[in-house]
């Protein structure tokens, strides 16, 4: 970042904090929007609730086997319609159905098959599953075929040509479409929380919250919520710029999975 | 060596019906012919009529693996164990003088250092025959010149069945014993013979008497 764009950041963020902080002694009740000074000392009264360390957790783990189960099933599904174009063409369908339904519709209908805890695991993987599949389709596609052919005239065997040339050219198209969905992940998740209201989770909280009009307390676990979205995925990203030191169209990945 | 029946058809167009090819030992085959006259076509059929020669091949671009050093890119085109496929990329990447780089990635090289690997990892893999597709063509006269010499080099130390693809005359001079025109739909042979001083003048004549007809 250049030092005229941190800038820039800079000064949204006072104003964003200034416009909060205005609305709020406007609104003149913590009921309607708490002021940041609220917000922090709630915050910290976060940081030794054990309930909320519980909560934390709940989501957190939640979001992990998301995560992971969906990462392993776009991976399959991925490559297969990266190398076959007609499986590409029967999934897509089944992926335009999830990617145009509303979250909610999902989470209702999950409600009524599932217990309370599955019902968000359930979702985040259904959720995800069309960006990190669509990653992992474009990642294969997008090997280079004349190295393919150069594999082949120096009879490579499978596993070499896999190993390196294959997965490293879709790796970094893998990493983005990860980062991409672990964002999503966290959104999915804690919404699925707030209405199939599980025993404990970050959304059970701000739900708890909301009902007994403590709006501190919802904005502080938002901005839990965020932290570890925002975390989590900066993790990843610099993971997939790593990876894709040497891989070039990488850039390009990460635009098409964001998008 | 021999190739034969080699029939090639895109769509309704066939490019070679039932072309054969003969090959002396360790001799350099240069395959003349106008741009889009199925010289490439012939080298791709060559190495897939190959069967159980082992064949190397120096394409028009580099083709390494960008995220592979230069010594990995060319171990991992040979066989055998480990240390003697390090040693021979070793050797291979000093002799085409690039001793240093072992470890660089194809990405820090010029254009013209990255065909000298390609031309290393071909003369590394232990083949009998080596194909060519204009492996000069791409680059500017000087690196042009420097990669000829080197070839000419590493050709006179190995042994090596070579045919190469390309439509500069002067290149063929310098490099092969044998030049061969294409021409046609299908594609046949307007001209074989040794290269010698007075090739540019054979091709003028084939060429000539070609369109005569």
């Amino acid at each position: 970042m250049t030092k005229r764009n941190l800038l820039a950041v800079m000064v949204s963020t006072v104003i964003l904090c200034a416009l909060w902080e205005i609305l709020s002694l406007k609104a003149s009740s913590p009921l309607i929007l708490p002021s940041i000074p609220d917000v922090m000392r709630d915050l910290l009264k976060l940081g030794v609730d054990p309930h909320f360390l519980r909560d934390a957790l709940a989501t957190f783990t939640r979001g992990l086997i998301a995560f992971g189960v969906s990462f392993a099933l776009s991976l399959c599904l991925g490559a297969l319609s990266g190398v076959f174009p007609l499986f590409a063409s029967f999934l897509m369908p089944w992926m335009s159905v999830i990617k145009s339904t509303p979250v909610v519709a999902f989470i209702l209908i999950a409600i009524l098959w599932f217990g309370s805890g599955i019902v968000p695991v359930f979702v985040a993987v259904l959720m995800t599953l069309p960006v990190m599949a669509e990653a992992t389709a474009q990642g294969v596609r997008s090997v280079d075929k004349k190295l393919l052919e150069m594999a082949r005239v120096y009879r490579m065997s499978c596993p070499s040509i896999l190993m390196n040339i294959r997965i490293p050219s879709a790796m970094p198209f893998i990493l983005a479409g990860a980062a991409a969905s672990f964002g999503l992940t966290w959104k999915v998740v804690i919404a699925g929380e707030i209405l199939g209201f599980p025993e404990s989770g970050l959304g059970s909280a701000m739900q708890t919250a909301k009902v007994h009009l403590e709006t501190p307390r919802v904005f502080s676990l938002t901005i839990v919520a965020i932290l570890m979205s925002v975390l989590t995925e900066l993790m990843l990203r610099r993971l997939a710029r790593l990876a894709s030191r040497h891989g070039r169209k990488a850039t390009l990945a990460q635009e098409g999975a964001t998008a | 060596m021999k190739f034969t029946g080699i029939t090639r058809a895109y769509g309704e167009t066939v490019i070679y019906r039932d072309f054969s090819l003969e090959l002396a030992d360790n001799t350099v085959t240069a395959i003349l012919g106008p741009s889009g006259c199925g010289k490439t076509t012939l080298l791709n059929e060559i190495a897939s009529h190959s069967g159980d020669i082992a064949i190397s091949f120096v394409f028009q671009e580099p083709r390494l693996i960008p995220w592979r050093t230069l010594a990995q890119n060319i171990e991992l085109a040979l066989t055998g164990d480990s240390r003697s496929r390090r040693e021979s990329a070793r050797f291979y990447l000093e002799r085409v003088g690039l001793a240093g780089r072992v470890d660089d990635y194809p990405e820090s090289l010029s254009g013209g250092e990255r065909q000298r690997v390609s031309i290393a990892r071909a003369f590394a893999v232990p083949s009998t025959l080596l194909l060519m597709d204009e492996p000069f063509q791409s680059q500017d006269p000087a690196t042009k010149a420097q990669l000829i010499d080197l070839f000419s080099e590493l050709k006179r130390e190995a042994r090596r069945t070579i045919v190469t693809v390309t439509h500069d005359v002067r290149e063929a001079c310098a490099i092969a014993d044998r030049a061969i025109l294409l021409t046609g739909r299908p594609v046949s042979v307007a001209l074989d013979v040794p290269v010698s001083k007075n090739l540019e003048s054979q091709i003028a004549c084939a060429i000539g008497t070609d369109r005569a007809l």
